[in-house]
């Protein structure tokens, strides 16, 4: 038992410390490249993208990510799901708050198919068919300003980029002083004008006092702004690693309470919720059905170089090695399958030594 | 044979990487006028980490093209 404690404690170090490196992107910035593990780069922290927010993305864009895929190709062939146990922030959260005293549930057999569903739909099939929701797109020339007398008319011209119309045209005239600083701004509403997709609009001239004749004059615009809804389809906008590391710490790190805690945020934060009180109660819960990137690490498993094994004739059938295993495993049977996580808890229970590490291409023992 | 499929795997993985690196390509249009640009597999990860396409008629457009001259958009995931 002592040397099952002693293992466990140096997983969570290693955990730990995998967890601080992974958001280290105040020092560090290396959004071009994927970690390895599901750490959500919409955290201002984040040191690497996530690699399933990349997939998924590729899915909704129509484009193969051939970089993400080949990094989690590498690190699943190498390691398996090895870095489940070992690196993902979210693994080490849910040991924490697993280890909270109180009831424990044991999870049904089917649950594991759940990250199966996830990794499919939510990651590929979905965001891959229905895409993005996106609005926003009106385009504006600088404005052209005639100059009459104690007035200014301004004259601005809307193109409309998307393939959606655009109706309600709203803008903003911003002044601003030669060192850029923010003079004024005049918000001008035209509620019957529609820009057509690809179309253009010359707005009516408008006619303001010349206040400001010195300053330098733009257009701004809320409809400027291309806004991409990703729909609940999309795994990213439910994922409560995502909710966690990015909606709830971020402002909570600032010292702010954290807003926007209505509608879809409502509902990731119930999922969160309901996520957090199922890791007090049930170990790795989200690991075991709904991580799409554990699901990818699992479908490699049992190609990787570095992979749990048993020897069966070393087996006394004591059951030590199920009391260890943190996902609930028949280990005899399952360890080094897609669903070990390869965290060789179940390698230091044993008392027979049965149960080890192996590393290479051949699945023969070396003498 | 799982030898042969753990080197097979092994090769692809890698050859994706270096593919993402050396030639992976996706043609980035402006929203408006300019020049189409190529982001290679660790720009579009960078991008992709900021939801920074969008797609529009099979076509991929960066979501940040200032529209209005003189504004800048800020890249951040909506996530």
């Amino acid at each position: 038992m002592a040397k099952v404690s002693l293992w466990r404690r140096s997983r969570f170090y290693a955990s730990l410390f995998s967890t601080a490196v992974l958001n280290l992107r105040p020092f560090v910035a290396l959004r071009g490249v994927c970690a390895p593990a599901l750490n959500c780069h919409g955290c201002p922290a984040a040191t690497a993208a996530c690699p399933v927010g990349v997939v998924a993305f590729g899915s909704a864009m129509h484009a193969f990510p051939a970089m993400a895929i080949g990094t989690v190709l590498a690190v699943g062939i190498l390691t398996g799901r090895l870095v489940c146990a070992f690196v993902c922030p979210f693994g080490l959260l849910q040991d924490l708050l697993h280890r909270i005293p109180g009831p424990k549930l044991r999870l049904p057999r089917w649950w594991r198919y759940g990250k199966y569903a996830c990794l499919a739909l939510l990651v590929v099939i979905l965001p891959f068919a229905l895409g993005f929701r996106v609005d926003g797109f009106l385009a504006f020339d600088k404005p052209k300003v005639d100059k009459d007398g104690d007035n200014i008319k301004v004259a601005v011209t809307v193109r409309n980029p998307s393939p959606e119309a655009v109706r309600g045209v709203s803008l903003e005239l911003v002044w601003k002083d030669k060192a850029g600083t923010e003079l004024q701004r005049l918000p001008q509403a035209f509620p019957e004008q529609t820009v057509e997709p690809g179309g253009e609009l010359l707005l009516p001239v408008v006619q303001i006092p010349n206040r400001l004749g010195e300053a330098d004059l733009t257009v701004a615009s809320r409809q400027a702004e291309v806004r991409q809804d990703a729909g609940l389809h999309y795994f990213c906008t439910t994922c409560p690693a995502g909710t966690l590391e990015a909606v709830v710490l971020p402002p909570l790190a600032r010292g702010e309470v954290p807003s926007a805690w209505t509608g879809r945020n409502a509902l990731r934060l119930g999922i969160l919720g309901a996520f957090l009180v199922l890791m007090w109660l049930a170990s790795r819960p989200f690991c075991r059905g709904f991580c799409p990137l554990g699901a990818f690490y699992g479908l490699t498993a049992r190609f990787a170089i570095s992979r749990m094994g048993i020897d069966s004739s070393a087996c006394i059938h004591c059951g030590a090695c199920d009391r260890a295993c943190p996902v609930g495993l028949d280990v005899p049977k399952e360890v080094g399958g897609p669903e070990c996580i390869a965290c060789g808890d179940c390698m230091a229970a044993c008392s027979q030594d049965g149960i080890s590490r192996r590393f290479g291409f051949s699945d023969r023992k070396s003498a | 044979m799982r030898q042969t499929i753990r080197i097979a795997l092994l090769v692809l993985a890698l050859g994706l990487i270096a593919w993402g690196v050396f030639a992976e390509r996706h043609a980035i249009r402006p929203l408006v006028a300019g020049e189409t640009r190529l982001a290679d597999g660790t720009t579009f990860t960078a991008d992709a980490s900021v939801d920074g396409y969008v797609r529009i008629r099979g076509e991929l457009f960066d979501a940040y093209t200032p529209l209005t001259p003189g504004q800048v958009q800020l890249k951040d995931c909506k996530t």
